[in-house]
């Protein structure tokens, strides 16, 4: 019986590991600064706005002068953020620093792009659907079929969820007249409707090739991307932009992300130190001149202005904040156990430690159960006072209720 | 012997039992009638699309009810055993009591495992039939930790019925709905892929933990 | 030859309360003995370790020479149990409770069950749940006749039960024990029952065992005495036995002969005349000894 005993002991305690940190950070977490913040192309600094503990209320600054705007003046600082205010208030520039800009520029090039590491790390059933490209409508219209790729494409349909043999032997000769090799790691594409046009898939192959994979006038588009072979991509976010400029944004097993242009497939490196694909955010806010890159962690933001054209980073700005101090989670809570995270959507144990003064703690709490224990006369129990010095608080609590 | 335990079993059960199996039918029937009328509504792509790209799962309506039959069998099993002790009658028969325990979890076991398959089969062919395999493993993976709960909490009744102690019941009752929370964390289908062997290695972990109540109870544990 | 029952210097607590300690009897085979106690004395205690539902804090009991915190099978098989309350499965009819039974005791003897059935007004397809508290004991007792076994313990059997059932389960038991050899061992808080069935007495008070004799000994030598004067100044005399005066008259109990005690109280300088002694009844032989209180 006493194995019986000894595994519910262990299992509180693990069941403790997880619920007492989190019942912890209901009851302390605050919530930190959530600066907005934007390379400003007329001042050529960072600009921010930002709520003043002091003032309680919103301020907006230039980050490198520290100089106060008003809302107006705000507006004008950014014309690329606030471009739809200056035009209705008849206030947007013809030129900035010397540069010609026009609506119509500001229109295409302004993007925003996020990625969120959760983007990634998502369950997903690999069955895909495949619009038609180039049908002359304005709208996209549902293919009538969906297609799965593995060591082969197949076209199922989904009203008879049977194999559309001829379609897939027409698309499969295409696989087998280029380069590509099976079985196919992944295919990201956009599988909605609502979208301007389709570009259809990005398929990363076995030997880490990236193809293109459309549908046009039913015939089977595929091309190699000729993506370097010194990269290896991971994960590919298509996009299909209004001025049909680029098609992915590219994640490599580095942490590096690239830009596919659409200029025969070229790619650029975007700068994203401190970048982590796995576990933290990216924004891109692109303007006509400035690419906003904000590199986004637990820890803060790391802000990258980069040259819309050449992709140099031109100037950044470090919000991190240091790891923050917390005497419980340091000094007495051994672990912290969490089984979902804001990175992923599967569910996956994850343990974060304390400092080693949490043994002291440990210590402390074993002599308190060895005093209890002869307090009432009860014999050394080796594996109690073991596991409390191993798991501390969370082995403690158990050991005591679930005694012999 | 073991016949006439198992017998017995199934007297004290029989109208849960039954009762249970009702609702799991009932339940993948309705469910089965739903996605034939979503069928002819909205149409299969449409319905493709919205489970692969929307990840809505068609089977959310079973995700209690494994729990929820594990719950009432197990309460019909071991609450008549505890009222007036009368599992001292089972413990007094001419078997080893170990013995006697064990039938009993198989019994409970064995109904709720073949109630689980039961609705498994069905939706196993539902799912063969209208969609592509890919659709069904990923339910089975995403409905796979709802069955595994349904069995710990049916090992949970066990273990918190046959406690003496009250107090030990109102903890080993804690540490059963903590567990089984476990289970719950998500609803995005196939959350669980990358842990289902350590659901596994939970569920042999609480495999025995009835045992310790059954040695606490023959010891006439009080506090 | 070996006792059925035997227990060694048993001890148990309940938390920090002691029950008993050092406790020792023993259960001769084809004997009836009988546990008498009052409440709290610890009787349900002793048949839940002489049955392995409670671990005695030391001391241990043997049943048929076999610690009882860990009966075989085959031990078990030679031991009726009637658990206080008859608790049996109320999901079930007396068919069904049958059929179920005889499946675990090879020599089930399935005419003493129905025998004692017959006698009651019951449907066959009625469910123990739906049968008042003495059928449920017939069928209870039914159920241990049919088993056969050579220990009967029955835990309070009287609980609940019409004077009418009490009597039909006490002639049916101490019939079918005399006639077969059986040994038994049985409590009960109605002592009027147990005269009629028990050949042994075991008295218990707080804390210990009273005495364990033949009913019969007890009966001839415990006798009650009355006087009229103040009986306060016999509080000393260990031989004068719960003395109570009331309105002038006392009452006393004792194992000395009418003479003997005579003698004794003489000693004490008083000389009463009008001793009258009365013999007991079980109960009142009981109360005598455990106190009214």
């Amino acid at each position: 019986m006493k194995p019986i005993r000894y595994t519910i002991i262990i299992l509180a305690s693990i069941i403790l590991a997880w619920l007492l940190p989190s019942f912890y950070h209901l009851l302390s977490d605050s919530s930190g600064s959530n600066a907005f913040t934007y390379y400003s192309s007329v001042e050529e600094a960072f600009c921010s706005i930002d709520f003043d503990e002091q003032e309680e209320r919103l301020i907006r600054y230039n980050v490198k002068t520290n100089q106060r705007y008003s809302e107006a003046e705000f507006d004008s600082i950014l014309p690329f953020f606030y471009y739809r205010q200056l035009l209705s208030d008849g206030r947007l520039p013809d030129s900035i620093n010397g540069r010609t800009i026009t609506l119509k520029e500001v229109n295409s090039k302004t993007f925003f792009y996020r990625y969120n590491a959760k983007d990634k790390n998502t369950p997903s059933i690999p069955i895909y659907t495949l619009f038609e490209s180039f049908s002359g409508r304005v709208r996209l219209e549902m293919p009538g079929d969906v297609f799965r790729l593995k060591n082969k494409i197949e076209f199922i349909n989904p009203e008879t969820n049977g194999v559309d043999k001829e379609k897939s032997e027409r698309f499969m000769r295409a696989f087998e007249t280029s380069d590509f090799q099976f079985p196919a790691r992944a295919a990201y594409g956009n599988p909605s409707t609502r979208k301007p046009y389709d570009e259809g898939y990005f398929i990363i192959d076995n030997d880490g090739q990236i193809f293109h994979l459309k549908m046009v006038n039913g015939k089977a588009f595929l091309k190699n991307t000729n993506f370097p072979a010194t990269i290896n991509p991971v994960y590919i976010s298509t996009q299909e932009p209004d001025d049909r400029s680029y098609y992915a944004f590219v994640f490599d097993d580095e942490n590096n992300v690239y830009l596919m242009t659409s200029d025969n497939y070229r790619i650029e490196t975007i700068p994203t130190p401190g970048f982590n694909r796995d576990k933290g955010r990216l924004m891109i806010m692109a303007n006509p001149m400035y690419w906003n890159v904000n590199v986004l962690s637990s820890r803060g933001k790391e802000c990258y202005a980069l040259n819309a054209d050449t992709k140099e980073v031109v100037d950044s700005l470090s919000l991190l904040t240091p790891e923050e101090y917390d005497f419980a989670l340091a000094n007495i809570l051994p672990v912290e156990l969490r089984f979902t995270s804001g990175n992923t959507d599967y569910i996956k144990p994850s343990v974060r430690f304390a400092t080693w003064w949490v043994l002291l703690t440990n210590l402390i709490l074993v002599a308190i159960f060895v005093f209890i224990g002869k307090r009432k006369n009860k014999p050394m129990q080796l594996f109690e006072i073991v596991w409390i010095g191993i798991s501390g608080i969370f082995g403690f609590i158990p050991c005591l209720i679930f005694k012999e | 012997m073991e016949k006439a335990l198992l017998y017995k079993e199934w007297k004290k059960t029989r109208l849960f039992t039954l009762g249970i199996a009702a609702v799991g039918i009932i339940l993948l029937g309705y469910i089965m009638l739903k996605m034939g009328r979503s069928f002819r509504m909205v149409g299969m792509e449409h319905l493709w699309d919205v489970v692969v790209n929307r990840k809505q799962f068609l089977f959310r309506s079973l995700k209690y009810f494994p729990i929820a039959a594990a719950l009432c069998l197990g309460m019909a099993q071991y609450f008549p055993e505890v009222i007036q002790k009368r599992i001292k009658l089972s413990l007094h028969l001419p078997l080893p009591e170990r013995k006697v325990i064990l039938l009993m979890y198989g019994y409970g076991l064995g109904i709720l495992l073949g109630i689980y398959l039961l609705q498994l089969v069905g939706l196993l062919v539902f799912s063969t039939i209208n969609f592509p395999y890919e659709f069904t493993s990923s339910t089975l993976k995403t409905i796979a930790p709802w069955y595994m709960a349904g069995i710990i909490t049916y090992l949970f009744v066990a273990m918190v019925c046959l406690e003496p102690v009250w107090k030990r019941r109102a903890f080993n009752g804690l540490l059963g709905i903590a567990i089984v929370y476990l289970f719950f964390l998500s609803d995005v289908p196939s959350a669980y892929q990358p842990v289902l062997y350590i659901l596994l290695v939970t569920l042999i972990a609480v495999f025995p933990f009835g045992f310790l109540s059954v040695q606490r109870f023959k010891e006439g544990t009080q506090d | 030859m070996q006792p059925i029952v035997q227990c060694k210097n048993l001890t148990h607590y309940y938390g920090k309360r002691c029950i008993y300690e050092n406790l020792n009897f023993e259960i001769p085979k084809g004997r009836i003995l009988g546990l008498l106690g009052k409440n709290g004395t610890g009787k349900t205690t002793t048949i839940n370790i002489l049955n392995g539902y409670l671990k005695p804090r030391s001391g241990e009991c043997l049943m048929f020479g076999e610690n009882s915190s860990n009966l075989s099978p085959e031990t078990k098989q030679k031991v009726g149990l009637l658990i206080e309350g008859h608790v049996q499965y109320p999901f079930m009819n007396i068919h069904e409770i049958e059929k179920y039974y005889s499946a675990f005791y090879p020599q089930w003897k399935k005419e003493a069950y129905w025998e004692l059935m017959k006698l009651l007004k019951i449907d066959p397809k009625q469910k123990l749940s739906q049968m008042s508290c003495g059928q449920k004991s017939q069928v209870a007792l039914g159920l241990i006749l049919a088993q056969d076994p050579e220990l009967l313990i029955l835990d309070d059997f009287s609980m609940g039960l019409d004077p009418g059932y009490r009597v039909l389960f006490v002639d049916y038991l101490s019939e079918y024990a005399r006639a077969e050899g059986k040994t038994v061992f049985v409590t009960s808080h109605i002592i009027q029952d147990m005269e009629r069935l028990i050949d042994d007495c075991m008295i218990m008070d707080y804390g210990s065992i009273l005495f364990q004799k033949p009913v019969a000994e007890l009966l001839q030598s415990f006798k009650r005495f009355r006087f009229s004067g103040n009986g306060q100044i016999f509080e000393d005399i260990k031989q004068v036995i719960h003395p109570v005066t009331i309105k002038g008259n006392t009452e006393f109990y004792s194992f000395e002969k009418k003479d003997e005690l005579a003698r004794i109280l003489t000693y004490t300088g008083f000389n009463p005349t009008d001793i009258k002694e009365e013999s007991l009844s079980l109960e009142e032989a009981f109360i005598g000894l455990t106190g009214k209180y």
